[in-house]
């Protein structure tokens, strides 16, 4: 029932389904989820008219779908060689209802050099939400979309212009015959089926071994959704509720139009009468049901013994899953239980588990067709789509290869819908499945098989009579091939071991080869039509990789590479119909003296750390090397028994993983295992913490905290904390948090961001101060918002000096404590651009106007000594111009810095000359007495000239009084204070004062504002103090500024256990402390 | 109702004549007049009375008199509690308290000294003075800061009430209230308080009271 989705959906179907969305909405639902998917189809007349002008229909549907797509879409024209001799694009708008678009193409009317020839007309589309594209229609802009989908729909068709030359074939029928017409039905009717094989045998065993059965393998009755009467039907129907029958009607149907067989595969989850599950469905009901349909399927065969009627399993459900047809299963396999916890069939088998499915087919010896196959999403084993296992190549059999419209309704034979599964296919072909192609009608309408021509060809040999057993051992041999011209046959033959005469293989086989193999497209047609293109593909079983066409024209003679491989045909008629043969499967050995490749099977033992990977290999002569391939790469190679390698699974992504060992024998045969899936989870073993640093840009309203991480692994998450506390996080490089910096108090606060890696090893940054000013045009704070270089001496020890080493000197004008770990102060000459001369500085932390000096290189050993050094380094600083900056980090600036770069803290430029400098203007030049000193050290306005001036050198240290620079004023006289209590909590036994202070002044008074309770009586405190101010306990009222008549109110909660007086003085102070 | 001793004495509250002293000076504080009509409908069992002074607070007399009803038994008293008629409680101190059993309807005044008015003190210089209001299983009836609060600064009084129990007549002329049933109640009240003191389990109940 999936195939509706690969043509396009006929307006009444899609009416139909919305008429049934109102009144079966368990049904509907159904539906959308087994078919929202986005279909796009392309019909191409295979013959125009006398110029070849022809039309091609798009159709574009998209069921169930949310929201309005956008169609982006390209048609190309190809000749034989593949160029584009003509094409066509468009962005259609689907809402809702599917849309088609016809292209004209005019041929020879427009170019009358176009050749006679067959030529591809090939469709691209992708569906996009609307809105989501430019919806640019120039070829670029389609050409963008579709080069950047990964989902896009592609269906090509083969079409003639003019009269192209016909490939001569040799005949199909010295192969095998269609089954020989049977005029007298009555007589037929009443004959035994071994009268009826004894008949096939003496009419067609003179000529052909085998005799080709023409049929239908897919299609629904009303044992699940089919069986629609065609006079009504224009979809799926609700199961068991068409009107038109069961098997025993289809079977009957089918014959009378000429089919020697019919498939009824009914979907394995209706048998309860449901899409969905039934909880009050009978089991005993669902499991009768099913044997009714292989009863009535056995009743029809004996009845009509030149008929084969088939009855068994489509099985699974589109949606992540994929359809599968079992052809011989006496059991009812299902997922589903009822209400009372019976299973509604037979046998449980879990819904979308097709490892399992297989297996249980293997065991079983049941034989199985994908169903209208998708490359992507179905059939997933081990999370990959149609993927191998070797009770699945044992089980699976057959492919669709292309089906006509599961909703036709047609009954002549002339229904245009079609989908073509080729790549499916091929896929399947290349991860190891040994299938056969299939072309089929999935009806769901009671025209059972007479919507097209279209046949599966089933080659039984000739004299075997047509029974199921004969039928399921032809499909296990694969003698099976696909026609869109219930008049053609396509079998392909192959002779080999160098010889062009000699055994002849059939198609379906597994040979093993050496030497040259010719390989035979038989064909013929009982209605005079030819072949316009023969055209021959080859792959490699298990490689996964893509089918290639190995050469045109009616045979082909080649020297395959030592190793598996597949061949098939595909034959184009003159009317466009098209025909698929079997493959043949080819292992090429060597030589005539080795015909026997060894025999190879792989397994794995582990998970992490080093991994075990073992094979057994056995061949006649012996094995002489066997090969590990992880995921398709060689790990290693080994002669000794056992055979075995070990791997260090770390080098693996963990995850599913596959194995393939290959055996060689000594004439160089190489046989090849079955893919083993393992898996690998290792736990990676990481130490190494991220390493991080820290900045901040902006200063006032939505400031950025932004941090650098990297990490031997990788970097899983950066938190930013402020001031100590967590403001938030990023996960994503470039690692950035925007943040409200009007949560903070004016002036000098902190940021540490830290990194995490998988193994939550965590990298700390270097705390970094910054400062905040939201007072918005009040005056700017007086402190610098990080370290500043107050002093530098370059004459260090020169004759003359006034001291014995070139010293720097650091100095904390911020309210914080700044940590100096991973920064370095760094020189540079006057001019200079290297500045590789630097000092790292200790894991100090530096408090609010402290001093830090750093002793530097001796030029002799005039002058005084330093005071004691709190650091020391070896730069050998100029006596008179040079640079020096204090920088994040240690690594060198780059020859590119400049007071504004990254990671440049403070910067100076010293004497006249020196450049870059901030602001432009280096300071004074220095002498062998004197320092460049930062004039004021809380100040720093960025231009070096500025706030330098030389002075005697006066070095200061960690150990030198405290400068600081608060801006802390008292404000208490600036601002109207009353009161309310104290109030005495009797449950507390707590006192609480209400304050409310207005600022009386026509001025803002920037913040915070704290009122501090100076000499306080003993024995009372203060319990919601923010803190103590020079030993007084204070309450912060106001983190920002408080405008001119603004009103403050605060509580304070006074612990007085004696019960006595609370007296202080109150004074309020604004600035951080 | 918790346990009180029958043989406390009451203290004998009784409207007098000092009603009188109310009009000397040009009053701008009104006189509070403060009944309880029905007490043991709320379940009220005790009275206190508490007035804290701030940091540097002037000093301010709160006056309790014309005590009317069922005579109030003292548990209780800390700090600048004066009289036993008119009660006197000063604002010195942090903790200037008062604590009676009520045993029925009563009604009193209340009024503030006025030297406070207009005192420019430093910050937090104000002055508190707070009614709570007990039931009989130490439960306030009220707020645990006061059923009634008076908040004391330079520029007068706000009275913030946290119970409808007690109805407060703000009056700012003296009214002579008749001579009544509380002439009955007069007694020698000089002993009373001394021999509340004395009385231990009083006193004991009377502290579970006041941290209750």
């Amino acid at each position: 029932m999936k195939q509706f989705g690969k043509q396009g959906l006929p307006r009444r179907a899609l009416l139909a389904m919305a008429l049934a969305a109102i009144n079966f909405g368990a049904f509907a639902q159904h539906l959308e989820e087994d078919h929202r998917e986005f279909e796009a189809t392309l019909y191409a007349p295979y013959a125009g008219d006398t110029q070849g002008s022809r039309s091609f229909t798009l159709d574009f549907s998209y069921p169930f779908v949310e929201s309005a797509q956008d169609i982006t879409w390209r048609l190309e024209l190809l000749d034989a060689s593949g160029n584009t001799v003509q094409r066509w694009q468009g962005v259609e708008r689907l809402n809702g209802a599917p849309r088609k678009v016809n292209i004209d193409w005019a041929a020879r009317s427009a170019d009358p050099s176009l050749a006679d020839g067959v030529y591809t007309v090939r469709m691209v589309a992708t569906s996009k939400p609307a809105g989501s594209t430019d919806g640019d229609t120039s070829a670029e802009g389609v050409d963008a979309v579709l080069a950047a989908a990964d989902d896009a729909e592609e269906q090509k068709w083969d079409i003639v212009l003019g009269q192209p030359a016909v490939t001569s074939l040799p005949s199909a029928a010295t192969v095998a015959a269609p089954k020989p017409t049977t005029s007298n039905t009555a007589k037929t009717a009443t004959t035994s089926p071994r009268l009826r094989a004894a008949v096939a045998a003496s009419t067609a065993a003179t000529s052909s071994p085998y005799t080709i059965y023409f049929g239908n393998l897919h299609s629904q009755t009303n044992h699940s959704d089919g069986g629609g009467n065609l006079a009504s039907c224009s979809g799926a129907q609700n199961p068991q509720s068409g009107t038109a029958g069961g098997p025993s009607e289809a079977y009957a149907y089918a014959k009378n139009r000429g089919l020697d067989f019919l498939m009824a595969s009914e979907h394995n989850h209706m048998f309860d009468g449901s899409d969905g599950t039934n909880t009050g469905a009978d089991a005993a009901r669902a499991r009768a049901l099913y044997q009714s349909g292989l009863k009535a399927a056995g009743d029809f065969n004996t009845a009509n013994p030149d008929f084969l009627g088939v009855y068994g399993l489509e099985w699974g459900v589109i949606n992540n899953g994929g359809h599968m047809n079992i052809f011989n299963s006496p059991e009812l396999l299902e997922w589903e239980y009822n209400g009372n916890g019976d299973l509604i069939g037979d046998t449980y088998t879990a819904k979308g588990d097709y490892a399992a499915l297989y297996t249980l087919m293997a065991q079983r010896g049941w034989v199985g067709q994908f169903n209208h196959p998708s490359s992507s999403g179905q059939f997933l084993v081990n999370g990959k789509a149609l993927g191998y296992t070797a009770d699945g190549d044992t089980a699976m059999a057959l492919c669709e290869v292309l089906n006509t419209s599961a909703f036709s309704i047609n009954t002549t034979e002339t229904e245009t819908g079609r989908s073509s599964y080729e790549g499916a296919c091929q896929k399947a072909l290349e991860a190891g499945f040994h299938v056969a192609f299939t072309t089929d009608q999935d009806n769901h309408c009671a025209n059972w098989g007479a919507s097209y021509t279209n046949r599966t060809g089933i080659l039984i040999p000739t004299g075997t009579a047509f029974t199921n057993t004969s039928f399921i051992d032809a499909i296990k041999a694969r003698r099976v091939f696909a026609t869109m011209d219930k008049a053609s046959q396509l079998i392909l033959t192959s002779k080999g071991n160098g010889q062009t005469v000699g055994e002849t293989h059939m198609m379906g086989e597994r040979i093993t080869n050496y030497g040259s193999l010719a390989l035979t497209a038989n064909y013929s047609n009982s209605n005079g039509k030819s072949a316009s293109t023969v055209t021959f593909y080859e792959g490699v079983p298990g490689r996964n990789g893509t089918v290639t066409v190995l050469g045109t024209g009616a045979s082909q003679a080649i020297t395959p590479s030592l190793g598996d491989h597949f061949y098939y045909a595909k034959v184009t008629q003159n009317d466009g119909n098209i025909l698929w043969s079997a493959p043949i499967w080819v292992t090429q050995v060597a030589g005539a003296g080795d015909l026997i490749v060894p025999v190879v099977s792989a397994s794995v033992s582990g998970s992490t750390g080093n991994i075990t990977l073992s094979a057994t290999a056995s061949d006649d002569k012996g094995v002489t090397l066997v090969e590990f391939y992880v995921d398709g790469n060689l790990v290693k190679g080994t002669d000794v028994t056992p055979y075995m390698a070990t791997l260090d699974s770390t080098k693996l992504a963990n995850g599913s993983h596959s194995l393939v060992a290959w055996a060689y024998d000594a004439s160089n045969n190489i046989g090849k295992s079955a893919p083993v899936s393992f898996t690998t989870s290792n736990v990676i073993n990481d130490t190494s913490a991220p390493t991080v640093s820290a900045s901040v840009t902006g200063s006032a309203g939505s400031i950025r905290l932004n941090a650098t991480a990297t990490d031997n692994v990788g970097v899983t998450k950066v938190e930013f904390y402020v001031d100590g506390n967590l403001a938030g996080s990023s996960t994503a490089s470039p690692y950035s948090l925007a943040y409200d910096s009007t949560k903070l108090s004016k002036g000098s606060h902190s940021l540490v961001s830290k990194a995490y890696d998988a193994a939550n090893n965590i990298g700390t940054s270097s705390a970094v101060a910054f400062n905040v000013d939201n007072t918005g045009g009040g005056t700017p704070a007086p402190g610098s918002a990080h370290l500043v270089i107050s002093q530098i001496y370059g004459a260090g020890g020169n004759s003359g000096a006034s001291l014995r080493n070139d010293y720097i000197e650091i100095f904390n004008p911020t309210s914080a404590p700044v940590s100096l770990s991973g920064l370095s102060v760094q020189y540079a000459s006057s001019t200079g651009t290297s500045w590789t001369n630097n000092t790292a500085l200790p894991a100090k932390t530096l408090n609010p106007g402290q001093y830090f000096l750093i002793a530097e290189t001796s030029g002799g050993a005039n002058g005084s000594v330093l005071p004691t050094a709190d650091a020391t380094g070896t730069i050998n600083l100029s006596g008179t111009a040079g640079k020096v900056a204090l920088v994040t980090g240690t690594a060198a600036l780059p020859a590119t810095a400049s007071p504004t770069s990254t990671n440049v803290i403070d910067w100076v430029a010293f004497g006249s000359g020196a450049t870059p400098a901030e602001g432009g203007a280096p300071t004074a030049t220095l002498s062998p007495t004197t320092a460049a000193f930062r004039s004021d050290e809380c100040v720093d306005t960025n231009n070096n000239g500025a706030d330098f001036s030389v002075k005697a050198a006066a070095p200061r240290n960690t150990a030198t009084p405290l400068h600081s620079c608060s801006t802390v004023s008292n404000v208490t006289a600036s601002f109207g204070v009353t009161s309310v209590g104290p109030v005495y909590n009797r449950a507390t036994q707590k006192y609480s004062v209400t304050y409310t202070m207005t600022n009386k002044t026509a001025a803002a008074i920037s913040g915070p504002v704290n009122l501090e309770f100076d000499g306080l009586t003993s024995g009372v405190s203060i319990d919601n103090a923010s803190g103590t101010h020079s030993g007084a306990p204070y309450v912060t009222v106001a983190t920002g500024p408080v405008a001119a008549g603004q009103t403050l109110t605060l509580t304070v909660i006074f612990s007085n256990p004696s019960k006595g007086q609370i007296a202080y003085t109150a004074n309020i102070f604004s600035g951080t402390f | 109702m918790f346990n009180i001793q029958k043989h406390l004495r009451h203290v004998v509250l009784a409207l007098g004549l000092a009603a009188a002293s109310l009009t000397a000076g040009a009053a701008v504080l009104p006189t509070y007049h403060i009944s309880f009509a029905n007490p043991a409908a709320a379940d009220l069992s005790a009275i206190d009375f508490l007035f804290t002074g701030g940091n540097g607070a002037a000093p301010v007399t709160a006056t309790l008199s014309h005590f009317t009803g069922v005579a109030l038994t003292e548990l209780d008293r800390e700090g600048e509690v004066n009289g036993t008629s008119d009660i006197v409680i000063g604002n010195g101190n942090a903790f200037n308290y008062l604590f009676l059993e009520v045993d029925g309807p009563f009604a009193f005044d209340l009024n503030f000294s006025e030297g406070f008015l207009g005192f420019n003190g430093p910050i937090g210089s104000s002055s508190f003075f707070s009614i709570a209001l007990y039931d009989s299983a130490f439960g306030f009836i009220g707020d645990e800061e006061g059923a009634l609060q008076f908040s004391l600064a330079s520029t007068g009084v706000a009275l913030t009430p946290t119970s409808s129990l007690p109805v407060v007549t703000q009056v700012s002329a003296v009214s002579v209230p008749e001579p009544a049933d509380w002439m009955l109640m007069l007694s020698g009240l000089a002993i009373v308080a001394g021999m509340t003191r004395m009385n231990g389990r009083g006193r004991a109940n009377a502290r579970r009271l006041a941290s209750a």
